[in-house]
This record gives structure tokens, sequence and C-alpha cells, in this order.
């Protein structure tokens, strides 16, 4: 519940986006005036790039309730058997037993599954690295220059890659979609909930913060090094991330008094300044121990908070560190030695950086990884476990929802069951830590989305018509 | 064919046996009170009796060893057997001098001759010191194919135990593979195809003129790489050949017709497994490729490896890597989720990878006169929360440490005194988190 109250404090800034995001151009050119001749209010201009022409899709809000299963809330605890109620895409009741009789709506018996809340992934390149795997699609790297702060991954992301309907049908409702690693400041990132629309504005998470990748270690330095360009070295990856931040300083400064319609526009500084400004969150590629202090200290220098470390393989080594600074660990359950930073990954790190109190998350980085997150947590509680570290199954289950939705600033709304928050509920038919489960419904703000097989036609347009008979 | 192909490995097993013919004084580990699998089915409450190298008896053992290893009721498994893996060719991806996977054409520097390398032979490159083979092992994995890559003709693979140590106690067959790739590329996917061929011709062609007064270059092919593919074309090594797409399987099996094929990827092979089954063709497939990832694969289905064995296609499964080979186990289990029989999942993960690669002795079985691989589990080897708990390679049991078990050693506990806590303005609003308790030891500053 502590958790519960930390997510509140971004609440605030978190609203501004809100309408920002279900905003037309009407409503963000008010937001703008009615800040004018105060401090210039970044906030009120991202609403202007923020202004959406394709709507959510409006469905009306089924009322159920899923009963006789174990649910698990991710919250830690356990009904089994229990109950959870949807109404109006929210979970409007959970509990252990029978449901009361007074709760409302159709009653489906879930007899022998487990329930749980939607996955969350806090590190993918769907859309922006999308199958297939072509020249003319791998648009998540403007590796052009080492500060791309000003591109977007939204404005990459292809909504018909027939990667995202396979992630759904693994149990995941929500994804960071993230810049690639071979620039320093890589872009914004965005937060989807995972159902297609025609473009990608109309997937984002209502609600989310926005996020700014940043890379430290081996890619930065090589992609540029090999051009002669700097940065060729761990320093100059440093000095280049510390020079974009006193160019963004001095660009807040010279913006701070002005009315927001005379701000001088410039996307990497609006980025980077909001990510100092608390209202971006620093999702932060970094693997080796000493690189993630050296950042760490780069952010005290500049006065911004990294909320995760991603990949981050040698976090087990400073999981006190990562701890008290209240930095996630969005990390792989056991990739290693694929590149020399990842030489020292060992599978305990999820289960370690949980024992010392922090935030372990489990993220893919992968189109088939995505697909069985629920399996890549099994491996690293299985690992924690059999070295003798305690870890339950709401923790391990923490590591795909509730902790991943802390990572991405939406853990209001989602990663566990309780009620208030939205209905992305996944029911399995087994336990979900084993190899052998499949998600066999998916919900997501209530709405059922995978009901059972593979026998509907596929999401994407690129796969119509490309079926052949079995 | 099938039973044929049965019948001439059997005959081969028993050739092992003779040759390393268990002595009552080797020394002898009785392995006690599991469910075995043996390569072909499930015995319950059953022991496995090992002397020397090889093991003697599986079943109900009486008698007495001075080494039990107390199954205690979870899973005695064969050693797994990666079919597809670089190990011992790679340390660390991304550094390349520690990668020796695509080997250059050495000898003549013709476009044709980067296509065509057939004589390199990878075990020349192979460190059965790597890191890798440890880590590997803590995934039940005891013997492995490792294979070059680049051109259409690649060289020859290895197929190894993995013992750290001296490579020859890793080898078990040098020049074990031959590797072909005919996916899609720059240049047309006929003109791979046409490589190929050539090459196989001039082979035929060299190995007649060598036996009588056959045809007379010039040639195309290298006088070694002929040869090296000699052993192709006669049937004594098998080829293995990368491919994804249905159609490119269908011009294989007219290219390589008579030669002992074997196709690696094979994402659309469902598409032609009656074909597959028909020629005797074994099939490596990774169960979880299941995406079109690329315009070879646009047809690729997580049930592939289930349709592929039903179809009566023999099927070798494998996660297509080093680092991760310890992952094989899970891509079992998710192939098991897509509908392959549990025994058949079993089977592509030891005995089947083991017959197609393996050289004369038996390995991946659990039966009288096999190389004694094996893996003892808690429980089901395909489940994840299931833990390793012996490994056997050739009768010895290894600890199961690596770099990784030793690396957690070290930070199980973290040094004392190592930082200073953040001051409360550096945290997350609502900075409820507990700090740590103060440093003890030094003052780092």
């Amino acid at each position: 519940m502590r958790r519960f109250a930390i997510s509140c404090g971004y609440l605030s800034l978190v609203l501004a986006l809100v309408s920002g995001c279900a905003s037309t151009p009407t409503d963000a050119a008010n937001a703008e005036k009615s800040t004018a001749g105060e401090a210039a209010d970044l906030t009120a201009l991202e609403a202007t790039g923020l202004a959406a022409i394709e709507a959510r899709p409006a469905d009306p809000g089924a009322t159920f309730v899923l009963h006789d299963a174990r649910i698990m809330t991710a919250n830690g605890a356990v009904h089994d058997p229990g109950w959870v109620a949807v109404a109006d895409g929210l979970i409007v009741g959970v509990g252990g037993g029978e449901p009361p009789s007074d709760m409302g709506g159709q009653r489906l018996a879930m007899t022998d599954k487990v329930i749980t809340p939607g996955i969350v992934d806090t590190h993918s390149h769907l859309g922006v690295y999308p199958s297939p795997s072509i020249e003319a699609t791998r648009d998540g790297n403007e590796a052009t220059q080492p500060n791309t702060a000003g591109v977007w991954a939204e404005h990459s992301f292809w909504p018909q890659d027939p990667g995202i309907e396979r992630a759904v049908r693994g149990g995941v409702t929500t994804i960071q979609v993230l810049p690639g690693s071979a620039n320093l400041i890589g872009g914004r990132g965005v937060v989807l909930t995972m159902r297609p629309t025609r473009g990608a504005r109309a997937m984002r998470f209502r609600g989310a913060p926005e996020t700014l990748k940043m890379a430290c270690g081996e890619n930065p330095k090589r992609v540029y090094g090999r051009r002669k360009r700097s940065p060729s070295t761990r320093m100059g990856n440093v000095r280049g991330h510390r020079d974009a931040f006193l160019s963004a300083q001095k660009w807040l400064s010279k913006q701070g008094d002005k009315s927001t319609e005379d701000v001088e526009r410039d996307l990497a500084n609006e980025s980077l300044a909001g990510l100092m400004q608390g209202r971006v969150l620093a999702q932060v590629h970094c693997y080796r121990a000493d690189d993630m202090l050296t950042f760490l200290q780069l952010a005290k220098e500049f006065g911004f908070r990294v909320r995760s470390f991603h990949h981050a393989v040698e976090a087990y080594k400073i999981r006190d560190v990562l701890a008290a600074y209240d930095v996630s660990v969005s990390t792989w359950a056991d990739w290693w030695g694929f590149k020399h930073e990842a030489y020292d990954a060992i599978v305990e790190t999820a289960a370690l950086v949980s024992e010392a109190g922090g935030r372990a998350v489990i993220h893919s980085d992968s189109a088939e990884g995505i697909q069985r997150l629920n399996q890549e947590a099994a491996k690293a509680m299985a690992a924690g476990r059999s070295a003798g570290i305690a870890v339950t199954d709401d923790e391990g289950l923490r590591w795909i929802t509730a902790n991943a939705a802390w990572t991405l600033g939406i853990d209001a709304y989602v990663g566990t069951l309780e009620v208030g928050k939205r209905a992305d509920i996944v029911v399995w038919n087994g336990d979900p830590f084993s190899v052998y489960t499949s998600a066999e419904r998916v919900y997501i703000d209530g709405q059922l989305i995978v009901d059972g097989g593979t026998n509907a036609p596929p999401w994407s347009d690129f796969e119509a018509g490309q079926e052949v008979p079995r | 064919m099938r039973t044929r192909t049965l019948q001439a490995w059997l005959l081969l097993g028993l050739t092992g046996l003779g040759h390393h013919a268990a002595s009552a004084t080797e020394p002898c580990v009785h392995i006690h009170g599991g469910t075995v699998f043996d390569g072909e089915r499930l015995i319950e409450d059953a022991d496995v009796l090992i002397r020397g190298r090889v093991i003697v008896e599986v079943g109900a053992v009486k008698g007495s060893c001075a080494t039990v290893i107390d199954a205690d009721g979870g899973v005695i498994t064969p050693g797994l057997v990666e079919g597809w893996t670089k190990l011992g060719l790679v340390e660390i991806g991304a550094v390349k001098k520690s990668v020796d996977t695509d080997h250059s054409a050495p000898l003549v520097g013709a476009s044709y001759a980067k296509e065509v390398r057939a004589s390199v032979d990878a075990a020349l490159a192979f460190n059965a010191r790597s890191t890798l083979l440890p880590i590997a092992r803590t995934g039940g994995i005891t013997s492995a194919v490792a294979a070059p890559s680049g051109g259409t003709i690649s060289g020859t693979g290895l197929f190894a135990d993995l013992v750290t140590g001296p490579r020859s106690d890793a080898l078990v067959a040098e020049r074990a593979l031959m590797v072909a790739d005919v996916r899609g590329r720059e240049a047309s996917r006929a003109t791979a195809f046409h490589t190929l061929k050539v090459a196989l011709e001039e082979a035929r062609l060299r190995a007649k003129r060598a036996a009588a007064d056959g045809p007379r270059g010039p040639w195309l092919t290298s006088a070694v790489d002929a040869n090296a593919l000699a052993d192709v074309t006669s049937g004594r090594m098998p080829l293995v050949v990368r491919v994804d797409r249905a159609a490119d399987i269908e011009a294989l099996l007219s290219v390589a017709k008579g030669l002992r094929l074997v196709i690696v990827g094979a994402a659309e092979g469902w598409l032609v497994r009656e074909q597959l089954a028909a020629a005797d063709v074994a099939v490596i497939v990774n169960p979880l490729t299941n995406a079109p990832s690329s315009f070879d694969s646009l047809h690729a289905r997580a049930d592939n490896a289930a349709l592929l064995a039903s179809a009566g296609v023999r099927v070798i499964l494998t996660t297509g890597s080093s680092h991760s080979a310890r992952k094989l186990r899970q891509v079992a289990g998710n192939a098991v989720r897509a509908g392959m029989s549990y025994p058949a999942a079993l089977r592509a993960i030891t005995a089947t990878p083991a017959e197609v690669f393996g050289g004369k002795e038996r390995r991946g079985v659990l039966k009288a006169g096999a190389v004694a691989n094996v893996a003892v589990w808690s429980a089901d080897p395909l489940e994840m929360s299931t833990t390793l708990q012996h490994v056997l390679i050739g009768g010895k049991s290894l600890p199961l440490v690596s770099r990784q078990t030793e690396l957690l050693k070290r930070y199980r506990r973290l040094p004392a005194g190592a930082f200073v806590p953040p001051p409360a303005a550096t945290m997350h609003e609502g900075g409820d988190k507990e700090a740590p308790a103060a440093p003890e030891g030094p003052d780092p500053g």
C-alpha cells in the first residue's frame, strides 16, 4: 500500500497529461491560453504535441464477475477461490470465497483458472523494430547524432506489428515502447495500452507520464566511435550527457520568464527540461554497476531522478544503492554474455534486488520474450529460491505487474487487482508460473480482447491474406 | 526407412559397447529412486547403474555401489543434447576476437571461395575451457553440436560433451556435420542453390576422377573443399542446411536428394512435413519461432514442432543459442504447451540429436551400453520451478558451479560500508522507502 502512496505523488503531473492525451486541439489551445502571462508552462506546450486525431474506441463497459478462480492480486493477497468484479472498465470488487449477491452483471465461473493483473512490459521495441525485421521497418534508433532527445518512439510505432497480438496472447496488456540504445539520449518512450488502433496515438495509455530513454556504456561509444565521432569512450558518453543537460538548463532558464506562447520551441531541450522538472521519467539503459553509479552521479548533478535502470545485469552488485535511491531494476531472467558489459549477469538478480528491498522488474526487450514474461519471472523466482532467497509467488508476480507499472508511473491505474484500478486482467488456464500454462482470456479496460485459441483472423493487416491451409 | 536407421543405430551402439565394455573393476555409480526417461519412455521408480563411463543397467537395480546418488523421487533423464549451438566457438558475442564461428575462406580470394568453405573445420577453434560450458551444464546439457556459419557452405561442425578441460576430452566427433545456408540473401537464393549444387556435383566428379579416369577440370571448387564435401556426397557426413521457407525446403529436397540431409530453422517446415517425413530428414527447430520475423518465415507458428513430430519427422529442438543454451528445457516445455507430446519433446532434446550427430557411441539415452551422460532433476525437467540436482558426463559427477555461481558467492553479502545513503531530496515523491541502516566500517569518502 505504501507503494500506492508513492504513485499518488505523480498524480498531479499525470493529470495534466491525461487531459493532454484526450484533448482536442481546442482543449490544448485553451490550456495554453490559461497559462499565458504566467511563467512558461511546458506541460501545456506538450499538450499541443499530444492532441489526438483518432479517438480511442469508446466501449460501453461490460459488467461481470469472474469467480471460482485462484485470484493473485500482486498486492500481497491471494484468494483461492476468489472473485473479481468489473464494471465500466474498472475493478469494482475483489475477494475470497463466493462473490456477494449484490455484485451485478454476468457471472462467469473460472473453475481451475488463475487470475492475475495484466502483464506490464517496461522495455519493448514492438512497433519500432517490428516483424518482419527489414530495413523498411527498422525505426528504433535515430542513430545520426548522440543526443536525439527530441524524437518520440510513438512516431515510429507501427500498430500493424504482428508481435502485438502475440504479446497480448501472452497476457501483456501494457508496454513501454522505447527507442534503441545507440544514442546517449535516444528520445521519448511511449506507454501503450495493447489494444491496437489505426495510429499509435490512440493506443497511448491514458494518464501515463512521458518517459525518456537514455543509454550508457558500450552502445553509444561503439556506434559513434566507429564513425570517429564522440562519444568513443565511457568518459565521452558522460561528457555527452552533461553537455546535453547543461544546454537544457541554459534553454530552460532563458524560457522561464516568457509566456507560454513565446517559448522558443526546442524538442530536445523540452524533453530534458521535462526530466529535470520531474514530469518525464528517466528510463536508462545501463548494464555495469559502475556505469549505473556514474549515471546516478550525473542525475544528482542535474537534479533529476532515475526511474529505472534497464537491463542492469550488474544491479545485484549495487542493490543496496538502487533500493535506497528507489530506482527500479528492469532486467532479464537469464540473458548474458552477448557483449562484455553483459558478461557478469547472474540469474539471481531479480531475487537479490527484491531481498534488498528494491523494485525488481522482469522486462522482455524482445518480441519473443514478451510472449512469455510469466515464464521469465518463473525462472528468476526459481533461481532465487534455489539460492536460498525467499521469494513469494506474489513478489514474483509483481516483477511483471506492479513493479513494472510503478516503473512507468502508472501504478495508480494498473499492476494489481484492486478496487478502482483498470480491469486489465488475465485468466490463465493454470499456474501462471508453469511452462505449460497459457493465457486463456485477456481483458483490457474490462474488454475481452483474447478469448481462447488462435482460430480468429490475425489482428495485423500484414498477416491478412497470408494464411495457408494447415 | 526409419526402422532401418534405428537398426543401424542399434548396431553402432553395440559396437560402442564392445569398445568400452564395462568391467566390474571400474568405479560404479548407482542413481537411486526416480522416474527415468530412457530416451523413449518414462519408467517410474527406477534406478540407473553406471560402471566406468557407461550405463550398465536401468530399472530395479540390485547390489551396491561405492557411490550412490539419491534421486529422491525426482526425474532422471539423459543429459540434454543441444543440437544447434556455437558452444566453444564463442565467448562474448560482441567481442569479435572471442568469436570463431564465421570461418572465412582461407585459401582463395575468389568470390566463389567466400561462399564455399567446406574444408574449414570448426573443431580447430573449439575451446573446451569456455565459461559457456559450465553454464550450459547448469541447464542439464551434457552434449552439444557446435556449428560454424557464413557463406553458402560454411564448413564442418562438431559434436562435443560439455566437459571443461582439454579439447580431446570434450570432442566426441570432429567433422560431424557439414553446414550450409540457403536462406534469403541479397543475391537470389537461386544463386545459393546453384553454388551448393555446383560444389556437390564437383565433389562427386572429383571423387570419380580420383577413382578412375573421370572428368578433368578446371574446377570451381578447390581440391580441399571438394575433398571435404566427398564425405557428404558419400553419405558419411550429414549435410545440415539452414533454411526456413517452405518453398526453399522443397527446392532443397530435390538438390540434396540421396544425401543425409538435416534441416535447421525450418520455420515453415510444418507446411512440408509430409515430404520431410517421406525423405527421412531430421529437422532442428526452435519452438519459440512463431512470428513472421522475415519473409522467409511468414508462416511460422508455435506448433511447428508438434505438427512435424506428429507427421513422423525426426525433430530436434534447439534454443539456437550458445549463451542461452540452458533454456533448452524451457524451449521443450513450450513445444509441449503447443501440442507436442511430452516424450517426443524429451526425445527431441536427448536421443534424437545424439542419434543424428553423436557419432558411434550411444548418447542421449539411459540404456545399457550408452555413455553415462545423466541429469538428475528435482521434478519435471521441463518445468521452470524444477532444479537440476546432479549432472554426470561419462559417468563422472560434475559440480554445478560456473562463473555465475562464483559471482553470486562474491555478492551474496554486500561489502560493508560501501556507500553513503542519499539525502532525502534525491528521493522520489512520497519517499517513504526506508533508507538502509547506516553503513558500517570505514568511511568510503
